[in-house]
């Protein structure tokens, strides 16, 4: 039986009709909880919405015609600088000034915008993960905690910044994902500090505290030099591990795997993980997905994964219950991995 | 000559090389199957406290407790894993082992009291662990035997398994009866 839950308002400012439809035991009761928490903070956010719209619709062309001002100004003066022989050097002063000018004008519009993100994030989407008592903080600092270079699938780094840290439970299995960007500071041959991005996306850990001992990284086939390349270039755990080669000849073209234990590689590889993770990889928009177990702990990392848990636009009214759907399709998936793998209790039938 | 003396090391560096993938991928196959070995073994003690409680429930099933049972001993023989034939039949045993214990498994869903047993239910989640590791050693074995073979049958490999007394390690394959799926007629 399809249990539905539908709403409407009206009032001068703005409009709001929604429908959730559960479909089955993952978000059974999700209508009810939709009518009680989700819809009345669905409405104050289409009412902030509008608001932040019409900031942005009001700073917007202010910023375009002063940054215009400012250009046309510029080019004036590099113009007659040129003709009165000013210096190169106060020309480029010139310039930086503008473009700090500029950026200036924009930051209103800017302003609206993420102000409208941080709202929903810290409202809407709190309540859904709240539904399956799971917390979320959208600044969340503390993916630290995992020890992320213990798995050995991440690029080197020395230093993080995370959001959308999203903590929870599913049948005694601690469950965490959060947002990240990795970078590594690296120095040129002048000795001038550059910072380069090595990893950015989303990252997904399973503490199951138990059932596997090994380590067993799933890594994106880079070709047999690409492979080659990447398994001496990379910390001595990650050289030690052998190869796996699976049956799945689907598989193999996509992904190498890496293992310290061959049986486990196999036992935990099965058909149906594969399966999940694929699909999690598409939900997660991300180029590629990897995996890395160790030692009763499985790391999924999404390469270049689309921003999660916010809203898409300031001009489209949100599909609030796209949105649910979405996360609990999200979770879902997360929580379908957790029963392939939960190994002292699956029946492989 | 030099010119000589040199291809005759070149091929006798080329017969070595080729005889270490030999003896290191024979290697690899026997701990493979050492693997399956151990994973055998759990399910040989797994199964008499199965037997133990499902006796009380189903009296009437007394075949196929003494085609397992007998399976059973005949598995926990000592065989010896250099002879392909024994390899063979020992392997033949666990997968024949396997099927009956998968038709066991059914026939015990026809008894409710059984099936909702407390003892029963722990017993069938260790057991369905057991026959996920021995699936998983048994891709990891058979993987290993294909590579194994390759090398030992692809010429000069066939020549250098011949002198070094290589041979062919058997797949570990299910039975035919369980290749097919399971008739629920039959049990009923």
């Amino acid at each position: 039986m399809k249990i539905i839950s539908s709403w409407s308002f009206k009032n001068k400012d703005c409009t709001i009709d929604a429908e959730f439809i559960e479909t089955g035991a993952r978000d059974a009761g999700f209508a009810k909880f939709y009518d009680q928490k989700i819809r009345p903070a669905a409405l104050e956010f289409e009412k902030i919405r509008l608001k932040y719209r019409k900031d942005f619709l009001i700073w917007m062309p202010i910023a375009t015609i002063a940054s215009v001002i400012v250009w046309i100004a510029f080019f004036y003066v590099e113009k007659s600088s040129f003709q009165t022989n000013y210096g190169d050097k106060d020309n480029q002063y010139l310039f930086g000034f503008c473009c700090i000018i500029s950026a200036g004008f924009f930051y209103m519009p800017y302003r609206a915008w993420s102000q409208f993100k941080s709202k929903i994030k810290s409202g809407l989407f709190v309540h859904i993960f709240n539904f399956f008592q799971f917390s979320f903080d959208p600044e969340g600092k503390s993916a630290d905690r995992w020890a992320l270079p213990r798995f050995n699938i991440l690029p080197y780094y020395d230093n993080f910044t995370s959001q959308d840290l999203v903590l929870g439970k599913y049948k005694n299995v601690d469950l965490g994902f959060s947002e990240l960007r990795a970078t590594v500071e690296t120095r040129d041959f002048k000795g001038r500090k550059n910072i380069k991005q090595v990893f950015q996306g989303a990252v997904v850990i399973f503490d199951f505290n138990k059932n596997f001992k090994g380590h067993t990284l799933v890594k994106d086939d880079k070709g047999f030099l690409g492979n080659m390349i990447q398994k001496t270039s990379h910390s001595d755990d990650f050289g030690n591990l052998s190869r796996v080669e699976l049956e799945d000849l689907e598989f193999e073209k996509t992904f190498q795997v890496f293992s310290s234990d061959q049986i486990e590689a196999r036992y935990l590889l099965t058909t149906s993980f594969m399966e999940r993770l694929k699909k999690l990889s598409s939900y997660f928009e991300s180029k590629k997905v990897e995996a890395s177990f160790h030692k009763g702990s499985l790391l999924l990392i999404f390469h270049d994964s689309k921003n999660l848990f916010e809203p898409n636009s300031l001009f489209k009214k949100m599909d609030v219950a796209g949105e649910c759907r979405k996360v609990i399709e999200q979770i879902s998936l997360l929580f379908d991995i957790v029963d392939i793998l939960k190994i002292d209790e699956r029946t492989r039938l | 000559m030099s010119g000589n003396l040199i291809l005759i090391i070149a091929i006798l560096a080329a017969f070595y090389f080729w005889y270490t993938i030999i003896i290191s991928r024979r290697n690899k196959a026997l701990e493979a199957l050492a693997g399956v070995d151990v994973q055998l073994q759990n399910r040989l003690e797994l199964i008499p406290n199965i037997l133990t409680i499902a006796k009380k429930f189903m009296e009437h099933e007394e075949k196929i407790f003494t085609e397992v049972t007998k399976l059973r001993e005949q598995l926990s023989q000592n065989y010896d894993s250099k002879n392909p034939e024994e390899l063979k039949k020992h392997l033949e045993l666990a997968a024949e082992l396997s099927q009956k214990m998968n038709n066991f498994m059914v026939r015990a869903e026809n008894y409710p009291e059984l099936k909702s047993s407390q003892n029963m239910l722990q017993a069938q989640q260790s057991y369905n662990e057991v026959e996920a590791q021995i699936a998983a050693s048994r891709r990891f074995y058979n993987s290993a035997v294909a590579s194994l073979r390759n090398s030992i049958q692809i010429f000069p490999g066939n020549i250098i398994a011949a002198i070094a007394q290589v041979k062919t390690m058997p797949l570990y394959e299910a039975t035919e009866a369980a290749k097919k799926p399971v008739d629920a007629k039959n049990f009923l």
